[in-house]
């Protein structure tokens, strides 16, 4: 008995000690004079929220603020809630947020706002645009109409184009799918055959991509609007053989992305601009809590690329940067 | 107690690096806030593990419960829609709860799947169910009433969503604890073929536990509902796996017979205070990861060594 509790005393001790030890790493000092800013991500270790960070810190460094990167571990309200509702506790000056629900998201982020923190939305958003101070996201009808243009020029004009989405409601993923699609009528021999869901998950994406190809042979293009459906649907395509006869062009360009556009089973990548996002974020962030005027909405370009031009030093821009 | 007492040097520990964050009323209430819907589904397993089971199911249940009480807010007015749909929408979500877990019950105690598959299968039979129901698109249209007051109201500083976890906590406790029902749980966990000779129905019992468990699942619904103003189909993907870590965190044996409500509100606790502290000290979001995987592990080992000793 007595030895039980002395161990149980022990671990209680030891867990306590080992929750010390990591807070003990990173926590800075609480200077009042410097401006803090929480850039919240929608998932953790997505090379597109990396870069993105990346960016922030540049700028942050730059501006002199202390950043701290905080994500739920899943694309999910119900996870960022609590981690909204923890960073509204230490009282940052400003925040830089990447909603993963338009709608549930809305009252942490209020409550956020109302205890004194400027909101910057990246990326994604809310529906009620009055919340938030500005938005930086993705030009993301430009890439679904350079998506339909690039789906031409690879299938010389004819097939029938499938789409991959992560679920119904995600702004960002919405629009990319809907402007593909519209932008596909103007292209008379390339038809839409509908869009599929996968959670973000490469598994989902390889089983859901086999499953089209049965129900429908004639597919010869498949759009990614995100890394993880990208990397299982070229997993299926392999493992169907078909990775010839079926294009695949993708979303976003870190570096395992870029690996596969080298080894062929992407065809192209749709690149966005996270770390200019991150970037201008932070300026926008920093400004507000100055009291100064940011713009309400802006557009960040996209790029298509390709083996052709992964080279050239306009391409290389777009590829994410992931160590910093 | 060494559970609480982790609970409390973690407590401590977070409030000397963030006396003015961490240890504030406001961060207290969001922690509280945010494990409340978690606890509520946590009472539930905690009946079904110390009756040697588990349920994978609940947070599936959940997502069917939202799914169907915003179906009938919706039809009977969305957004502005009043009290009435409101308690229509209260009634439909506990009662599709009620149904996934008879459903549950019905597999495992007559048709002797071992809980582990049969709440496997539902779990996947319930999220297919909603997104049918729905397409795969989140019904927002949720009343506004609802969401003002339930959702994010606070009585005399307090959540609604806290004090009503609060109170299922209570009556969860007080059931387990001094009523025959709760007596028959332990039984059945920790011997069934002595409680089968001993005069108890077991298969009636487990039914009724799988029973209280969904419906418990669909009031959580109801809350998550209320919450968001939304039916976050996506989302709750891992709220099975935090129940259960929260309820063997908190002592009850994931092997039957054992087990407090109290114990398994330190053990939702501990996750939520710790994930809650990382961010507010600025802690790189791997490690709460880490940290409650560790916790998980250190919990059941001692449960282990308890039983050995207990045994000998």
């Amino acid at each position: 008995m007595t030895t039980f509790h002395r161990s149980a005393r022990a671990a209680a001790l030891m867990s306590a000690a080992f929750a010390i030890a990591v807070t003990g790493c990173s926590s800075g000092s609480g200077d009042p004079g410097v401006t803090h800013v929480t850039l919240i991500q929608g998932v953790k270790g997505n090379p597109f929220y990396t870069a993105m960070a990346c960016g922030a810190q540049e700028a942050a460094a730059q501006l002199g603020v202390r950043l701290d990167v905080t994500a739920p571990d899943q694309f999910d309200a119900s996870l960022q809630t609590p981690v909204v509702n923890a960073v509204t506790a230490k009282r940052p000056d400003g925040v830089l947020i990447a909603p993963t629900d338009a709608v549930a998201m809305r009252p942490p982020i209020k409550n956020l706002i109302s205890s004194g923190a400027k909101v910057v939305e990246v990326d994604t958003a809310l529906e009620d645009t009055t919340v938030s101070t500005a938005h930086l996201t993705t030009d993301n009808q430009a890439a679904g109409k350079a998506a339909a243009a690039k789906f031409n020029e690879i299938l010389g004009g004819k097939g029938k184009i499938l789409a991959l989405s992560s679920a119904p409601g995600i702004s960002t993923n919405d629009e990319r799918v809907a402007e593909l699609k519209k932008a596909l009528t103007n292209y008379p021999g390339l038809e839409f055959t509908g869009v599929q869901y996968t959670k973000e998950d490469a598994t989902i994406a390889a089983s859901v991509v086999s499953a089209a190809l049965t129900a429908e042979p004639g597919i010869t293009g498949i759009f990614s609007v995100n890394s993880p459906s990208t990397q299982g649907a070229a997993t299926s395509l392999r493992n169907a053989g078909v990775a010839n006869r079926v294009k695949l062009i993708g979303f976003d360009a870190g570096p395992q992305q870029i690996e596969q556009l080298k080894q062929g089973s992407v065809a192209a990548l749709v690149a966005q601009s996270p770390y200019q996002i991150g970037r201008d974020g932070v300026q926008y962030v920093v400004d507000a809590v100055a009291g100064k005027e940011v713009p309400k909405s802006s557009l960040t370009p996209v790029m298509v690329i390709d083996v052709k031009n992964l080279e050239s030093p306009e391409a290389q821009n777009f590829v994410y940067k992931t160590d910093c | 107690m060494w559970i609480l007492t982790a609970l409390i040097a973690i407590i401590i520990m977070f409030s000397l690096v963030r006396p003015d964050s961490f240890a504030s009323p406001a961060n207290a209430r969001n922690i509280a806030l945010d494990a409340a819907s978690l606890l509520i589904l946590a009472c539930g397993q905690t009946f079904v593990m110390i009756t040697a089971g588990i349920d994978l199911s609940v947070g599936s249940v959940l997502i069917f419960a939202s799914v169907v009480s915003a179906k009938v807010m919706l039809a009977m007015g969305g957004s502005n829609a009043g009290l009435s749909a409101i308690i229509a929408g209260f009634i439909v979500a506990v009662a599709g709860g009620l149904i996934w877990g008879l459903v549950n019950g019905a597999i495992i105690s007559f048709g002797k799947v071992p809980p582990l598959i049969a709440t496997l299968g539902t779990l996947g039979m319930a999220l297919g169910c909603a997104q049918l129901l729905t397409n795969g698109v989140d019904v927002r249209e949720v009343p506004t009433v609802l969401n003002d007051t339930l959702g994010n109201g606070t009585v005399a500083g307090i959540p609604w969503i806290v004090i009503v976890a609060a109170v299922v906590v209570t009556i969860a406790g007080l059931v387990l604890s001094y009523t025959r029902f709760g007596r028959y749980t332990f039984a059945i966990g920790s011997n069934i073929e002595a409680s089968r000779r001993s005069g108890i129905d077991v298969r009636a019992h487990l039914l009724k536990v799988y029973a209280l468990t969904g419906a418990l699942g669909g009031l959580a619904g109801f809350l998550n509902v209320a919450r968001f103003a939304t039916t976050t189909i996506a989302g709750h993907t891992t709220d099975n796996l935090n129940a259960i870590a929260g309820v063997v965190i908190g002592g009850t044996s994931p092997f039957g017979g054992v087990g407090t409500i109290v114990g398994t509100v330190i053990g939702v606790f501990i996750p939520a205070v710790l994930q809650n502290g990382f961010v507010v000290s600025g802690v790189q979001p791997f490690w709460q990861t880490v940290a409650v995987g560790v916790v998980l592990i250190v919990a059941v080992y001692f449960d282990i060594k308890r039983r050995a000793r207990t045994s000998k």
